[in-house]
């Protein structure tokens, strides 16, 4: 399963099948979706590797209880482009990366947890994010994108 | 221009920003002499807490900082610092903005992560007080300057350990780290998957549980859905797409 430098040190410590599909109804890109666990709910995050944070899904985050006193107050985001603002609070989360197959990673991660305005709550199309900075830029991780049996691997920088 | 008001509205601060009153003493203009208004104040490095005029006889010494700060409504109050006069002039009190935390703001709205990152660094947050580093934390959030954000509340959180705010965000805004490992072997990530695949359009736009691929229920809403299931024990949870 692992993946390994030429000195046999691992790069990767775990590897997870990954859906290539879009993550939410108004894409029609793949994103490389996996699985996660999030303060116990187990659901599925996209990578974006030109994202920043973690972000959760209103649905997600409504389920955390998370007290938005214990957070940072962040600026505002938007999702799909040109898409509307969303407000949202910056929380330290973690986040653990499931595993079908060695070490299931958790990280503490900055996420940001979006708060919708009584008019968003309707459309709350909006998938889990697992951006670069704070949150996936302390991880090793390497795609195999052959149709037949999609991976995911990651590893910690210090094994 | 002279303000002698106790208190400024972010109007009166757009009418000085138009007017160019504070901002027109750059460095070039530094040779230039004082006749005591706002707009005559001289170029020293902006941010301290001691301006003195080119005019021997008149100093703007800062008084009780910490505590002359003022409301500006809907604005941040840290755009601007109260300074007394002393020695011969026509005016008991004047409020000076602080130019640098307002070119700061100003990259920050207009997005600018280069020009922020610009102004940033002629700043020597050691001198600032706990709400400029407050501010500043947010202001380079707002312009999109990520690693100036975590800098700037790392080092405030160093110098203020006793503020709550700027903790929170030195802590949340800190490099991510892996907190735990554990081994596992998760046959029902690939079964879950692999059902999503089979019955993604029978089931687009809802919420299901899965467990081991297996469907274990399906509601519009996650609330509702994880209203049914009682325990969320190896239960997938996911919006079909």
């Amino acid at each position: 399963m692992s993946l390994q430098f030429g000195n046999g040190e691992p790069f990767a410590t775990g590897v997870t099948p990954y859906a290539y599909q879009p993550a939410s109804e108004q894409e029609t890109t793949p994103r490389i979706i996996i699985s996660v666990n999030i303060q116990g709910i187990q659901t599925s995050a996209f990578v974006d590797t030109g994202g920043v944070y973690a972000i959760f899904s209103p649905e997600i985050a409504a389920q955390l209880h998370l007290d938005p006193n214990h957070g940072a107050q962040a600026d505002p985001i938007r999702w799909r482009g040109g898409g509307e603002k969303l407000q949202g609070v910056l929380h330290r989360i973690p986040i653990t990366l499931l595993a079908e197959e060695g070490t299931s990673l958790t990280i503490e991660a900055t996420c940001f947890v979006p708060k919708l305005t009584h008019w968003q709550q309707w459309q709350p199309d909006f998938p889990c994010i697992l951006g670069m900075y704070l949150c996936f830029d302390r991880l090793r991780f390497a795609v195999d994108p052959d149709p037949d049996n999609e991976m995911f691997y990651f590893g910690t920088l210090n094994p | 221009m002279a303000i002698q008001t106790d208190t400024l509205t972010e109007t009166d601060i757009d009418a000085i920003l138009f007017w160019n009153c504070v901002d027109v003493r750059d460095a070039e203009d530094a040779h230039t002499t004082t006749t005591g208004s706002v707009s005559d104040l001289p170029y020293i490095d902006q941010g301290t807490d001691v301006w003195r005029a080119w005019d021997d006889d008149v100093f703007y010494t800062l008084q009780n900082k910490s505590s002359d700060y003022g409301d500006l409504g809907t604005g941040p109050s840290i755009l601007y610092t109260k300074m007394r006069l002393r020695g011969p002039s026509p005016f008991e009190s004047i409020f000076v903005l602080d130019h640098v935390m307002v070119r700061l703001k100003r990259a920050a709205d207009a997005g600018d992560e280069r020009a922020f990152l610009r102004v940033e660094n002629s700043i020597n947050w050691e001198t600032r007080l706990p709400e400029d580093v407050l501010y500043g934390v947010q202001l380079a959030l707002a312009a999109g300057a990520h690693l100036a954000a975590r800098r700037i509340a790392s080092r405030g959180a160093s110098r203020f350990p006793n503020d709550e705010e700027i903790r929170k965000y030195a802590r949340v805004l800190s490099p991510p780290k892996v907190v735990k490992e554990e081994a596992s072997a998760r046959s029902d990530l690939r079964a879950n998957r692999d059902w999503l695949q089979v019955h993604r359009n029978e089931y687009q736009g809802k919420w299901v549980a899965l467990h081991n691929g297996q469907l274990f229920g399906t509601a519009p809403t996650l609330a509702k859905l994880k209203d049914y299931i009682d325990s969320n024990e190896g239960v997938f949870f996911i919006k079909v797409y």
